[in-house]
């Protein structure tokens, strides 16, 4: 059972069963589940079935509230979570500065730095990530070929700067990044030491066509996140030994899987101008 | 009840009246005048005997004017002294080394080995013993050897740490010369922190845990280091695949005061600095390890002993790189160790009264930092996380008649524990963030034990009082202790002990390895200290003069054991709320161990089985129901032996071999797989294969209940050969030659899924080595 709730949007929530490891079958949805979600518990929806496992509620929740799920699904013990959507982070960025690679006759645009303020009057439980675009990637030579003049978007899938607030947890030595070390898909980063208080730190990497996202998790996603990528990256570095698999954190009563929000804040840096 | 006191105090009294006279002293290598710790000192006459304590002391309370006492220590030759005694006398027994590989028997009248103790719940060995085992990769180490004992086994295969009775390795107290050392391991956990060279003894206890120890719940090993010979100046260097070793050690004054210093290190990483520097190379990377022990000791006079012991172990991980030619360099760099200084002081009040006063401070710490330095814009991030412990110690022994003795004495310990503290630093500023993590507590402990000694009967009845103290909130324990021993005819002993343990410091850990990472976190108010209670019943019985056989069986529970929630991990040290991050639940083990021992002749060895079950509870996992725990083995076998060879006189030659078979491990296999909603950003992103893409991010491998997955049996066979040969002037050299799993089995250390299949990765197949040692 899979549901995010996030202000922006209107609820989504996937249900299907689990399969064995050394199975190979498609996973089995379940299409005749009774979905119902309380608001700070007042019945809010009933969510329908729209397509195979999917279960869809045309209403858009609220920062600050309560959300109650229960699941009725014949033969199957009932399953519950609840969640509150966290509040939008406020994020800050002072003006570009460019920085450029010198060479003796030249010099051309690295990167942009700023610094950035993340501000929230409660505990911040902030996930950073990147979307860049690119244009006519596959050939823009070739008209031949499908998408040859579409816009892609890529994630990032590791990003690299300095910031004391940042957990470590993904964070891993490459010295293809200027500072020798990049954060494995997200940075996450925190206030919990005095929530409050603002989060500063400074980006070196900002680049042209760049979309950079922060969303501040509720408790349970935001412990829902760390494990997943925790056993991504176990996953990923096989050569890797002394780490242990990791169970993925749930919130669900009777199921696995995640009833968690979030909110979404985002800097546009697709169109920005630089003077060079 | 009372009736029974009563009857006590007055066999006692009685026994006081009589003529005594005490016999005490210390009991010493007569070459280097080195005191020996576990030495039996036994009056036939009487049948009572007292084994020497840590720094070689006994008080022994005779009967008789005249007096025949036997002293035996393992690796010495037995002596037989006769003395009057007018007066209370005080003696120095020196014992000579070796023993005479012909005559089969040495035991004599003393069948029954340490007179406290059974062998099951203590075990001893010294520095011949712990570097009879096979070597891997060149080295020997005292925590493997350990791990041939019943109800003791590895983590991990080539682990140096260790679980006892199914408890965690946390919960195994590490002592060097009374000090504790919070993490004991090198290289992600094989190879522990002591060097065998620098090791004069080490007692592990597994049951009946004496008074005088406390703060974890399953073992206590405690690690004494060679003293420095008192005579000759004497050294030994060694060289193996990984590291190479140099100890000396001399008198300062003869026979009054000397020094220990052993250095070791590895040089992994100075021949990858050569390899780099000839490729020419801007990166460096690498890995070291040393350890340092360093050690005094001066006899201020018979009555007054002073010792002072410093040990430093570190581990270090380092990639730097650099481009000159833009002016940028970064260096990565993280390390982690432990340091250790202890002061002691003997004193003999009277020949009733010893004393041991000590001050140490125990120090570990993990660190990594990253240091830029970008065409002069200089950056350093730095993230650490530490231990300290201060502490001041004091042990007193009253042998107040022959059949009674008092050990009391006290413990207090200041704590500070700063777990992730990090910090950054720029040209213009430097903060230091979450300073405020840093966490004291002081932890006040009492202790006595008494002990009872009567003709067939050893007793040792005791308590531990402590106090906890941790950010103004106070935890009172009382830790009753009771171990006996009933010596019947026909070299029988029947043992029974009882123990209670209170472990006020919790390892964070997410590995069975033995981490760097792990952190040592004290209790507070929302995560109680763990406690323990177990009960242990043995026979012990020589079957033959040179043979000791033993079974005994326990049972142990604990309480308030802790484990990660659902989902919940430990990465680097920087969790900060670790209290949210953990789940308090209940543990119990129970088994049967058997050993049969040879330990004397040209062939000595052990054999040793243990049948166990190891359980956790804990509430919100596996339904609230019973699950095994991690280091749970139900069958472990195991059987070692050391055969000396016929050799030409001023030569030496060993043969030993070690076999372990086990239950394999329990395991947290992924053994479902969930299709999960795409995280944040992730969702039409991809255009090399979108199918891929989507299954990767959406699907994950997940298990429901911990430790749902055992291993196969896991089993190994290692050889060693040893050959010294005399030089003249009293030096020596030794070649050492081991093959570790001679017939390569492939044992798993951990299971993944790969194109749609599991796969087994196994990481020690055969290894052979050789190292080389030098003595002079």
């Amino acid at each position: 059972m899979n549901c995010v709730l996030n202000p922006d949007s209107s609820v989504r929530l996937s249900l299907s069963y689990t399969r064995s490891i050394d199975s190979n079958k498609t996973f089995e949805s379940i299409d005749d589940a009774e979905v119902m979600l309380f608001e700070n518990h007042e019945l809010w929806g009933i969510l329908s079935n729209t397509t195979a496992g999917c279960y869809e509620l045309n209403k858009k929740p609220s920062i600050g509230k309560n959300y109650q799920l229960k699941i009725n699904i014949a033969g199957e013990l009932p399953i519950s979570a609840e969640t509150t959507i966290p509040n939008r982070l406020r994020v800050d960025t002072t003006e570009l500065v460019p920085i450029f690679y010198h060479t003796e006759d030249n010099h051309f645009l690295k990167s942009c730095s700023a610094k950035y303020t993340i501000t929230d009057d409660q505990e911040i439980k902030c996930w950073n990530y990147e979307i860049y675009k690119e244009t006519h990637y596959v050939n823009d030579s070739d008209p031949d070929i499908p998408g040859h003049d579409q816009d892609y978007y890529f994630f990032e899938y590791g990003l690299s700067y300095l910031s004391p607030f940042a957990d470590n947890f993904n964070r891993q030595i490459d010295n293809i990044y200027d500072l020798g070390y990049y954060y494995h898909f997200y940075v996450r980063q925190t206030n919990e030491i005095q929530p409050g208080s603002a989060i500063t730190f400074t980006k070196t990497s900002i680049r042209k066509n760049t979309i950079d996202y922060y969303f501040n998790a509720d408790v349970h996603y935001d412990k829902y996140m760390k494990s997943r990528i925790q056993s991504w990256i176990i996953t990923e570095w096989q050569d890797l030994p002394f780490n242990e698999p990791v169970q993925m954190y749930s919130n669900i009563t009777n199921a696995m899987g995640i009833f968690g929000s979030a909110t979404f804040s985002f800097i546009n840096y697709i169109n920005i101008s630089i003077n060079e | 009840m009372n009736k029974w006191i009563a009857s006590l105090i007055l066999l006692l009294f009685t026994t006081s009246l009589q003529a005594q006279r005490h016999v005490t002293g210390y009991v010493q290598d007569a070459q280097s005048a080195e005191r020996l710790v576990g030495a039996n000192v036994f009056d036939p006459q009487s049948r009572k005997g007292v084994t020497t304590n840590s720094f070689g002391f006994f008080s022994l309370n005779a009967l008789t004017d005249s007096c025949r006492l036997q002293i035996q220590h393992i690796g010495y030759k037995t002596q037989n002294i006769c003395i009057k005694l007018n007066i209370d006398t005080m003696l120095v027994i020196s014992l000579q080394p070796g023993i005479s590989l012909d005559e089969v028997a040495v035991f004599g009248e003393n069948p029954q080995g340490n007179h406290e103790f059974s062998n099951l719940n203590h075990t001893q060995l010294n520095r011949n013993q712990i570097t009879s085992f096979p070597a891997f990769l060149g080295e020997t180490d005292v925590t493997k050897a350990l791990q041939y004992q019943p109800g003791v086994s590895a983590g991990r295969e080539n682990s140096a740490g260790f679980n006892v009775r199914g408890g965690g390795a946390d919960q195994n107290l590490i002592l060097l010369d009374g000090a504790p050392v919070y993490n004991m391991y090198h290289a992600m956990g094989f190879f522990s922190t002591f060097n065998s060279y620098a090791i004069k003894d080490a007692s592990l206890y597994k049951g009946g845990i004496p008074a005088r120890y406390g703060g974890r719940l399953s073992s206590v090993l405690d690690v004494t280091a060679r003293e420095g010979n008192m005579r000759d100046f004497e050294g030994v260097v060694s060289v193996s695949p990984i590291s190479a070793q140099a100890s000396i050690e001399a008198p300062i004054k003869q026979d009054t005061a000397s020094f220990l210093l052993s250095f070791r290190r590895s040089y992994l990483d100075l021949l990858l600095r050569s390899i780099l520097k000839l490729a020419n190379n801007e990166s460096q990377f690498g890995y070291l390890l040393y350890d340092l022990n360093a050690k005094t000791n001066w006899i201020v006079n018979d009555k007054n002993r002073l010792y002072l012991s410093f040990y430093s172990g570190r581990d270090t991980q380092y990639y730097n790189y650099a481009y000159k030619d833009d002016n940028f360099e970064a260096d990565n760099d993280f390390h982690w160790g432990n340091y250790t200084g202890i002061i002691r002081w003997n004193h003999i009040f009277n020949s009733k009264l010893f004393a041991n006063l000590s001050a140490y401070g125990s120090y570990f710490e993990n660190q990594t930092t990253t240091t830029i330095d970008d065409d002069g814009e200089f950056v350093k991030f730095q993230s650490r996380s530490n231990l300290k412990d201060f502490s001041l110690k004091s042990d007193f022994e009253y042998q107040h008649s022959a059949n009674y003795s008092l050990q009391f004495g006290s413990l207090v310990s200041a704590l500070q524990f700063a777990p992730g503290i990090t910090s950054s630093k720029t040209k213009d500023n430097n903060n230091t963030l979450n300073d405020n993590n840093k966490t004291n507590a002081i932890i006040a402990e009492l202790y006595a034990e008494n002990k009872f000694n009567f003709k067939t009967l050893f007793l040792n009845v005791g308590g531990r009082i402590s106090n906890y103290n941790h950010e103004g909130s106070s935890e009172w324990s009382f830790q009753p202790r009771l171990s006996a021993i009933l010596k019947l005819q026909n070299k029988l002993s029947i043992s029974a002990s009882y123990m209670q343990m209170e472990q006020y410091l919790h390892l964070l850990s997410s590995s069975s390895m033995g981490m760097p990472s792990d952190l040592w976190i004290g209790s507070s108010n929302r995560v109680k200290p763990e406690t323990s209670q177990q009960v242990s019943l043995g026979v012990e019985k020589n079957i033959w003069s040179n043979i000791k056989f033993g079974i005994e069986s326990y049972y142990k529970k604990s309480e308030n054991v802790i484990r990660f929630k659902q989902g919940m991990g430990f990465s680097d040290g920087s969790e900060i709320y670790w209290e949210d991050a953990v789940v308090p639940g209940k543990g119990r083990s129970y088994g049967l161990e058997l050993y049969a021992q040879k330990t004397t002749g040209r062939f000595t060895g052990m054999v040793s089985y243990t049948l166990s079950k190891s359980e956790q509870l804990f509430d919100g996992l596996n339904n609230a129901e019973w699950f095994p725990f991690k280091f749970d083995r139900t069958h472990d076998f195991s059987i070692n032996g050391k055969y000396q060879l016929r050799a030409p006189e001023g030569k030496m030659r060993n043969l030993s071999f070690g076999f372990v078979l086990q239950s394999g491990n329990y395991y947290s296999i992924p053994d479902i797989e969930q299709k999960n909603s795409q995280l944040p950003g992730m969702e039409n992103v991809g255009y090399f294969d979108s199918n891929w893409w989507d299954d990767y991010f959406s699907t994950d491998k997940n298990y429901v209940n911990p430790n749902n997955f055992q291993m196969p049996l896991f089993h190994h066979l290692d050889l060693g050969y040893e050959s010294t040969k005399q030089l003249k002037k009293g030096r020596s050299r030794t070649w050492n030659f081991s093959i570790y799993n001679v017939y390569n089995r492939q044992n798993p250390w951990t299971y993944y899924k790969r194109e749609g299949q599991f796969m087994q990765l196994s990481i020690f197949p055969i290894i052979p080595s050789a190292s080389y040692i030098f003595r002079w």
